[in-house]
C-alpha cells in the first residue's frame, strides 16, 4: 500500500471490538483486499468474496450480492478515485458481519453532501447512514421508467433488503462505506 | 469464475439458454443480446440458472426487461432452477413472483 492508503493499517475494524466470552477474548475474524477501480474488477471483487472461509453460504450470498452493488456504483459514478483503488475489507465479529470499502473520491463527498440524509460525523467529515432491510421506510419498489424503457432502483432497493444497515462516510483523509449483515 | 458462459440448445419449440458464472455489471450485455435474440426466434423460452454465481441488478433488469417483452408479445420465458444466489437477488427485489421458474424441464 502506499499514499493515503498507508493510513489504513491502524484504522480499527469495522463496528465493536468482541466482548469478553467465558474468559477469553474470541478475535474478529477479517479479511483485506486492494481492488482497482474499474468496471471489469467487479470479477476481483466476486472472487476476493468467494475466497473468505469464514463467511457461511447465506452471508456470501449477500455480501456478493449488495457488495457488488455499491462497488459498481462506486466504479461507475464516483471517479476518479484516488490511487485508482478500493480497499475492500470483510470482518465478522460477534456482532455480526461487516464489509467496507475504502477510497478517496471527490464526486462521492458531494453525493454525500447533497443527500437528505447527511450529518456531520466525529472525524469532521460528512455521514450519510441509509436506512436498510426491507422495513425501512425508504424501501420502496423499484420503479420502470419509461422514458428510457428500464427499471430503476433495482440495486439499492436490493442492498437495503439485503444488509441490516449501510452507512457512507466522506472523510477528510478517506471516504468509507460500511455495510452490516 | 470470471465469464458469463451462455450455451444455446433446441428442444422442439423451445429455446434453451444455459448460464454459468456471474450475470453482473461486465457481463449483463451478453445475456441482453442472446435473450433477446431467443425471444425474437421462439415462443419459449427457457433461462436455465442452476451455474449463476451472481445476479446484479443489470441482470435482473434484463431478466425483467425479457418477461415484460415476454408477455408483451404472448410468449413465455422460464426461469430454470435459479442457484440461491439468484433467488435471493429476485426475492431482494420483490419481483420474485412475477417470474415463473421450474425445477425441472419435465415441469414445463
Amino acid at each position: 500500500m502506499r499514499g493515503e492508503f498507508a493510513d489504513l493499517a491502524p484504522l480499527p475494524p469495522v463496528g465493536r471490538p468482541c466482548a469478553m466470552e467465558t474468559g477469553k477474548r474470541r478475535r474478529a475474524a477479517e479479511r483485506t483486499r486492494t481492488i482497482g477501480a474499474r468496471s471489469e474488477c467487479i470479477f476481483d471483487f466476486e472472487a476476493f468474496v468467494d475466497s473468505v472461509d469464514f463467511l457461511e453460504d447465506d452471508a456470501r450470498n449477500r455480501m456478493k450480492l449488495a457488495g457488488g452493488e455499491l462497488f459498481d456504483n462506486l466504479v461507475r459514478h464516483a471517479l476518479p478515485l484516488e490511487l485508482g483503488v478500493i480497499v475492500t475489507r470483510i470482518t465478522r465479529h460477534r456482532s455480526g458481519l461487516f464489509l467496507a470499502f475504502y477510497f478517496k473520491s471527490k464526486a462521492f463527498a458531494r453525493y454525500a453532501a447533497g443527500s437528505a440524509h447527511g450529518k456531520v460525523g466525529p472525524d469532521a467529515g460528512l455521514e450519510v447512514d441509509l436506512p436498510a432491510s426491507s422495513e425501512a421506510p425508504l424501501c420502496s419498489l423499484p420503479l420502470f421508467d419509461p422514458i428510457i424503457g428500464r427499471w430503476r432502483g433495482i440495486g439499492i432497493h436490493m442492498c437495503r433488503y439485503l444488509s441490516k444497515s449501510l452507512l457512507l462516510r466522506a472523510g477528510s483523509r478517506i471516504d468509507r462505506i460500511y455495510i452490516a449483515f | 469464475m470470471t465469464q458469463l458462459d451462455i450455451f444455446e440448445k433446441e428442444d422442439g419449440d423451445r429455446r434453451i439458454l444455459i448460464l454459468a458464472g456471474p450475470v453482473n455489471s461486465y457481463t449483463y450485455t451478453d445475456l441482453q443480446e442472446k435473450l433477446m435474440k431467443a425471444l425474437a426466434q421462439a415462443a419459449f423460452v427457457i433461462v436455465d440458472m442452476e451455474k449463476v454465481t451472481n445476479l446484479s441488478s443489470a441482470g435482473i433488469g434484463v431478466l425483467m426487461a425479457a418477461l415484460d417483452d415476454a408477455q408483451e408479445a404472448q410468449k413465455r420465458l422460464v426461469l430454470l432452477r435459479p442457484s440461491e444466489i439468484s433467488k435471493l437477488a429476485l426475492e431482494s427485489t420483490g419481483f420474485a413472483e412475477r417470474f415463473p421458474m421450474a425445477e425441472s424441464l419435465r415441469e414445463l
